[in-house]
């Protein structure tokens, strides 16, 4: 070697060796990222690299195909065998459990409500306050005076409650919002009672899983931004079948990045007109007679089909529902519609994914509704490669679920049912409402209507409400949520940072784990294995069994909630029944104790006759612990109720049994289920009101408000989590409003530019985003960014202007006369350029 | 001379900025401007024809690297076992000499308090002496990128080494192919000046615009990222290039 090549050599070597040094000694555990229970698509498997007892870096799964980037294997594609790669959340997770606003010790509120005047506490002091304000509470006010906000499925999630015969849940959410609704009245599959086991129906697997995208001859994505985290397996499959040569169509009002890179052809629509569009399509079937008959006559209740034929055609005198009617209203040219009308009706089956975001707005559920009368007069409901278009729960357990009694936690039965006392997003006007209550000013009944609780139930009355979220900035409405909230004896939740929204107006606020740092339960699961935190993925393939064990400490004083709840069973006295076996566990050995049930029950699991076939292979605790991922192999993907249809059972438990495009029950919906309208037919003008949806496009609010403004879910929050990772927001992405060309020059905005976005009920100031991307007339702002009080006080924004964009401030809740069943994630707005 | 290199699949990438982040986080680097790998995005044509396109962008380990060239000191490097382009930082006099002959914008400042040197992507290189991926390849939920001898990427993926308004790679060589976004195909028929002219109108209401022109026409500056800038001229210019608007 010359002298130069030798320095280069050394060279070479010093530079690679200081690299390599950076990771040496680290310690490699595996665990899935079942943060909130939330992303229902995904079951990624997230590689963690810690050293002395620190997170390091986030690795992607190597669980199987290691170090494969194309992962180009056909065949376990096929069958669902790839890896689960985590999200850009996973990857900057360091960024929030490092985050140095983050909260470590609890702290007890010393000014006014918002104020943010905090004094750090002991965990003793918490517990106890705590305790005596749930027995001054109840002892007070009555059982239902306690209300946790995120409960759902009809599930109270006040832990101790049976015990001491208190608290209530509420419907809604993930259980009756719109979509929910359409799919129980038009579909007859009742989730909530599916999953509560409140009725002897028996309901069927409602989702498919992705390998069966493989089958269709034509996927729709109606809403649906695929990329959304919460779907992590479904837009790679997609993918997949467009590069199969399987078309895709997208009909969004945004050219999102599913638009560009999902599908083959984007049709632009108005938000909230998709009924209209499709009404115009299902004319085009009947006018054409292209629908399917014999699945029609087998599947669809004909008294009711005939009924929504003469809407369809207008035979009823309202009018035919031509694509030339709906051109106008949706803005998708006639041509298109009736090109969109054939192609769908000579390409079976379709897939056709009818987005939540699309019936979580006023009257949504007719949005919903029409899109599953649509699959089914086409013949694809519940078939290979077709889909019944709304939302769906759950894939056929890959693994069977094995009871395992004895073992756990063994908290003892209660027979007190908490009722279902309102809609789950009304719990503030349940508050604000009730002085009328008290004062006679609203009867019962009119009170119990207003937020949605059923005639004859008791009212509520909430005066302590805890939080494990930030639920009151991720929800329409947040100013009147937290003005609620200030009217409350006492309130405490648990969080990450005393700068979420919700934390502000606490009276206690208690340090929050993220999911790697605690063995706690993160989704409410009936004692049964898999049980979280042993977790298999709820959609799009549900052939992983993984599990999050605790990694590491959290820094500071942060504890697991199931320990804090413990504590509070043993003041109020009834540790015995709440957690019979650790209650007297001290936290130095808490998480341990809990390991040790975790490990009982899957010793009970794997040496259970069978599984150790299914799983391929019967490892112990330690061995699981290292690489704690099962995988089988799906031989034959699933579709929507496929187990009742091939058995020749019915899955449709509606008064025909059979899909009704009239929905029967809803005649009566009125005097049976918590008051208000609802049409059976999914109509474009309803007879209950002389005005479009509430917030909708067409609505005469938008003469005031004219931009109708839209709020997509982010992948880089978990609705409002992470929204102040340093790894994410600034540093990756821009949190902005999305505004189209023509509505940007018309108010002399350019991207960039500071506006604030303002109605009747809010305002908030962020950063322009100027786009050829955007529908005019339609706006845009992603959900979950915290609202920011700034200085500058208005009668609107009593707490201060937000400074950070918080889209929820802008959305109203308004649904008399219609049933109370929304979830609102749109709105009517206006913006402004700000001076500089 | 071993060369190893990427491939990247245009059609695939929604520019979630995965692959950055996992980079950063692999190499611990702060928030910031100082992002080894740059992911660029950015839209063409006016509503409703419109394109959405994004760039990966790592250090390419040109074959003929221009970095190499301009630096004065020897402390830009080319090693032999995968033709990896490095920095020596005990070399570097932060002179950005390297930053300025980049076609790409590879090199990137690292700053400690007054001190400023260049740091860059190591093609992972701590990572493929273990046998593995760079970390950003196998990161990709789409499954977008590859990385593997540059010969063996050219067999798999073709020979494309420029993108849209990429510079030529004539001069240097990237170590890189592309699959760039297919042409549009029309499954139903959909013509665009009627949609326009329905966009505009709003039912009981004012016009949402009065001429297509309101539409189709934009004056520099109304939009941020319309075009492909691989060497913003500012740090602030370089976060808002390489930022979405995704949340």
């Amino acid at each position: 070697m010359t002298d130069q090549a030798i320095i280069k050599d050394d060279q070479v070597k010093r530079v690679v060796s200081e690299l390599c040094a950076r990771h040496e000694g680290e310690e490699i555990r595996y665990t899935n990222c079942w943060q909130n229970g939330k992303c229902f698509g995904a079951n990624c498997v997230v590689k963690w690299r810690i050293k002395d007892g620190k997170p390091i870096a986030v690795e992607p799964d190597d669980t199987i195909h290691p170090e494969s980037a194309r992962e180009d294997f056909p065949e376990d594609i096929e069958r669902g065998l790839i890896q689960g790669r985590p999200c850009e959340i996973a990857h900057a997770f360091i960024g929030s459990i490092n985050n140095p606003n983050r909260l470590l010790y609890p702290m007890k509120r010393v000014g006014e409500r918002g104020e943010g005047k905090w004094e750090q506490i002991s965990w003793d002091e918490a517990v106890d306050t705590i305790a005596t304000k749930i027995r001054e509470t109840l002892d007070k006010y009555g059982p239902y005076s306690i209300y946790n906000p995120e409960s759902a499925f009809d599930n109270s999630s006040f832990p101790v409650g049976p015990y001491l015969k208190a608290g209530f849940c509420a419907h809604g959410s993930v259980s009756y919002d719109g979509p929910l609704l359409a799919i129980r009245q038009w579909m007859g599959h009742d989730h909530v009672a599916d999953f509560r086991h409140q009725d002897d129906k028996k309901y069927g697997v409602s989702g498919y899983e992705a390998p069966d995208l493989f089958n269709s001859k034509l996927i729709v994505l109606w809403g649906w931004s695929a990329f959304a985290r919460d779907y992590q397996y479904w837009p790679y499959y997609i993918k997949l079948a467009r590069e199969r040569d399987i078309p895709v169509i997208c009909v969004d009002p945004i050219y999102n990045w599913t638009a560009e890179i999902l599908a083959d052809q984007h049709i632009p629509i108005r938000p909230g007109t998709d009924l209209a569009m499709m009404l115009a399509v299902a004319y085009i079937l009947i006018d054409e007679d292209l629908y399917d008959h014999a699945y029609t006559e087998k599947w669809i209740d004909p008294v009711g089909f005939e009924k929504f034929k003469d809407y369809v055609l207008g035979n009823d005198g309202s009018g035919a529902k031509t694509p030339e009617w709906a051109e106008a209203k949706c803005g998708v040219p006639a041509e298109t519609i009736r090109g969109f009308a054939h192609l769908y009706a000579d390409s079976k089956p379709t897939h056709l994914h009818f987005c939540l975001s699309c019936g979580r707005q006023h009257r949504g559920e007719y949005q919903t509704a029409i899109a599953i009368i649509l699959q089914a007069m086409t013949g694809n409901t519940a078939t290979h490669g077709g889909y019944h278009a709304a939302l769906d729960f759950g894939l056929p357990m890959r693994f069977p679920m094995v009871p395992i009694p004895g073992v756990m936690f063994q908290r003892a039965a209660s027979d007190y049912k908490p009722p279902s006392l309102l809609f789950v997003t009304e719990w503030h006007n349940a508050i604000l409402l009730h002085d009328d209550l008290e004062s006679g000013k609203l009867s019962l009944d009119e009170y119990n209507r207003l937020i949605g609780n059923d005639p004859g139930n008791p009212a509520p009355n909430i005066k302590m409400m805890f939080f494990l979220s930030n639920n009151a900035n991720n929800h329409y409405e947040v100013n009147k949520r937290i003005e609620a909230i200030k009217k409350l004896d006492f309130c405490f939740g648990f969080h990450y940072s005393l700068e979420q929204t919700v934390a502000r107006y606490m009276d206690i606020v208690l340090p929050a784990a993220y999911i790697v740092e605690t063995n706690d339960d993160w989704v409410n699961r009936e004692l049964q294995f898999p049980i979280s935190p042993f977790q298999v993925s709820l959609g799009a393939l549900g052939n992983t069994l993984s599990y999050a064990a605790k990694l590491f400490d959290a820094p500071g004083n942060i504890r697991d909630r199931d320990w804090f709840w413990t504590q509070i069973a043993n003041k109020l006295g009834i540790g015995e029944l709440y957690n019979p076996h650790l209650k007297d566990v001290p936290w130095e050995y808490w998480s341990a104790a809990v390991e040790g049930m975790h490990k009982a029950g899957y010793d009970m699991f794997i040496n259970t006759p069978g599984i150790a076939d299914v799983v391929g292979g019967a490892p112990t605790w330690e061995e699981f612990k290292q690489k704690p991922i099962f995988r089988v192999p799906i031989e034959d993907p699933h579709y929507a109720y496929q187990e009742m249809i091939e058995a020749g059972e019915n899955p449709y438990h509606t008064p025909s049994g059979k899909i009704e495009p009239y929905a029967t029950d809803n005649e009566t919906i009125g005097e049976t289920w918590h008051g208000g309208h609802m049409d059976p037919l999914p109509k474009w003008e309803v007879d209950y009101m002389d005005e479009p949806p509430y917030q909708s496009f067409y609505h005469p609010k938008a003469h005031k408000y004219p931009l109708n403004m839209v709020t997509p879910v982010s992948s880089y929050r978990q609705h409002s989590l992470h929204d102040n990772n340093p790894r994410l927001r600034d540093e990756v992405y821009r949190h902005a409003f999305w505004i189209s060309v023509p509505d940007a020059k018309k108010r002399g905005i350019k991207d960039g530019d500071m506006v604030r976005v303002f109605n009747d009920i809010g305002e908030v100031r962020l950063p322009a985003y100027v786009t050829a991307r955007m529908t005019p007339g339609v706006a845009a702002m992603f959900h979950g960014s915290w609202y920011t009080p700034g200085d500058q006080k208005t009668d609107a924004m009593p707490e201060g202007i937000d400074e950070r964009g918080a889209c929820n401030l802008l959305i109203t809740g308004e649904t008399v006369p219609h049933v109370i069943s929304a979830f609102y994630t749109n709105g009517l707005v206006e913006a402004e350029k700000l001076e500089d | 001379m071993a060369q190893y290199g990427f491939f990247f699949d245009q059609s695939r990438c929604y520019d979630c900025k995965n692959c950055v982040i996992t980079c950063k986080d692999w190499n611990g680097l702060p928030p910031g401007p100082e992002k080894w790998l740059h992911k660029f995005s950015w839209e063409e044509g006016s509503y409703p024809q419109v394109r959405l396109k994004s760039i990966f962008a790592p250090c390419y380990h040109c074959e003929n690297p221009a970095c190499i060239a301009a630096c004065p000191t020897g402390a830009m490097f080319k090693e032999d076992e995968f033709g990896a382009v490095l920095v020596d930082a005990s070399l570097c006099n932060g002179c950005g000499s390297c930053l300025e002959a980049c076609p790409y914008g590879a090199p990137t400042w690292h700053v400690e308090g007054d001190e400023k040197r260049m740091a860059k992507c190591t093609m992972c290189i701590d990572r493929l002496k273990d046998g593995k991926q760079p970390i950003c390849t196998t990161a990709c939920p789409m499954r977008a990128l590859d990385f593997g001898p540059i010969e063996e990427m050219e067999a798999k993926y073709g020979s494309l080494k420029q993108l849209d308004t990429m510079p030529a790679p004539d001069a240097t060589n990237p170590s890189v192919v592309f699959r760039p976004v297919p042409e549009r195909k029309q499954l139903i028929p959909y013509d665009v000046d009627r949609a326009r002219e329905l966009l505009g109108q709003r039912e009981g209401f004012e016009p949402l615009y009065e001429s297509v022109e309101e539409l189709t026409e934009v004056f520099e500056g109304l939009i941020g990222r319309d075009r492909l800038i691989m060497k913003p001229a500012t740090a602030e210019q370089f976060m808002e290039a390489t930022r979405n608007d995704q949340g």
